[in-house]
């Protein structure tokens, strides 16, 4: 702790060891976390980040909704399909064209620029069973962290 | 996957939280809590004095910073460390909950310096040190623990308070100065 590793430009005091340590004792109060408050916190988080894209509670009710719908409306998911089929299509016809956008191989989320997302992605990729090299998401996260300078204002 | 969080900066976990999917964002501030969670607990735990109040103010300080972040905030950029928004946060909290449990806040005892027992040649009684803190302000020794218990620098202290820098110098200096100015601890600054 403090008591001896202030900076001299900050701080020329310091503060004696025995009355930093009743600073301390009263100041520094050993309070136990509660894992109720905890599960509430973390829950709250949960449900606050479900609506953004990429959530899987998200992905799961819609597929659960479209399953819903799907019984009532086969003839819509037809005519997705073949909306996408043409998509595809054209996609490919476009292609050698070389009209596609040329990728950063680590741009994981294709987002333009290689950020900790794009290490992050790879490990979500990995942990869904995807083979991906450990050793790939520490190369990426070690350049990620190079790249990305601190931020600026708050 | 959750222990690489653990291993991220506050930087990048905010920057998760303000722009990464849901997954990864949960994650984040899950990594933010518990990496902060004890320092808002005991920040809280200042002002109420009360273990159920420290807890409410915990999860309304953690709410507020959820709250920076998108969908309903615009997100968060860290000038500082994170402890200069949450301290702040924890306080307000801390105050806000003993009003309504209809309290005043505690600043740390309020001994007075008579009565006190007699001063030893080696060290002085534990109680007389605590009571020369129990007479600084309130200002003063939010500084003191700010600086010497949270080990923040004076810019962080002064970004914490949302006074300025001269301010924080000043009353450091002051509580100091108080300090040693007490007969019964000049020695300890003085040896």
């Amino acid at each position: 702790m403090s008591r001896d590793n202030l900076n001299s430009n900050d701080a020329p005091d310091r503060l004696p060891e025995a009355v930093l340590a009743r600073l301390e004792a009263a100041e520094r109060p050993n309070v136990r976390p509660d894992a109720d408050v905890d599960a509430a916190v973390l829950a709250a988080a949960r449900a606050y980040f479900a609506g953004r894209a990429g959530s899987s509670s998200v992905r799961r009710g819609a597929s659960s909704r479209v399953r819903r719908g799907a019984r009532r409306r086969p003839a819509r998911w037809a005519a997705y399909a073949a909306a996408a089929s043409v998509v595809l299509a054209a996609l490919l016809l476009v292609r050698p064209l070389g009209l596609f956008t040329t990728y950063d191989p680590d741009d994981i989320d294709r987002s333009g620029r290689v950020d900790i997302l794009d290490a992050f992605a790879l490990a979500r990729m990995r942990a869904e069973g995807e083979p991906v090299a450990e050793t790939r998401i520490d190369a990426l996260a070690a350049r990620v962290v190079a790249l990305e300078p601190r931020s600026g204002a708050r | 996957m959750k222990r690489a969080y653990d291993g991220l900066s506050d930087e990048a976990l905010v920057e998760i939280c303000n722009r990464g999917a849901a997954d990864d964002a949960a994650h984040a501030f899950e990594a933010l809590y518990r990496r902060h969670r004890d320092y808002v607990l005991r920040v809280a735990m200042r002002f109420v004095r009360d273990r159920d109040l420290a807890y409410d103010a915990l999860q309304e300080t953690f709410a507020y910073l959820l709250r920076k972040f998108p969908p309903q905030g615009a997100g968060l950029v860290l000038t500082a460390r994170l402890q200069t928004l949450l301290y702040p946060a924890a306080k307000h909290c801390a105050i806000s909950a003993l009003r309504k449990a209809g309290r005043e806040a505690d600043h740390g005892g309020d001994d007075a310096l008579e009565n006190l027992p007699a001063e030893t040649a080696d060290a002085p009684d534990p109680r007389v040190i605590d009571a020369a803190l129990a007479r600084l302000s309130a200002e003063r020794r939010e500084v003191l623990t700010l600086r010497f218990v949270d080990d923040l620098s004076l810019a962080e202290i002064a970004a914490a308070l949302g006074v300025p820098l001269g301010t924080v110098k000043s009353r450091l200096h002051l509580a100091l100065k108080q300090l040693r100015e007490i007969p019964e601890i000049r020695d300890l600054f003085d040896p």
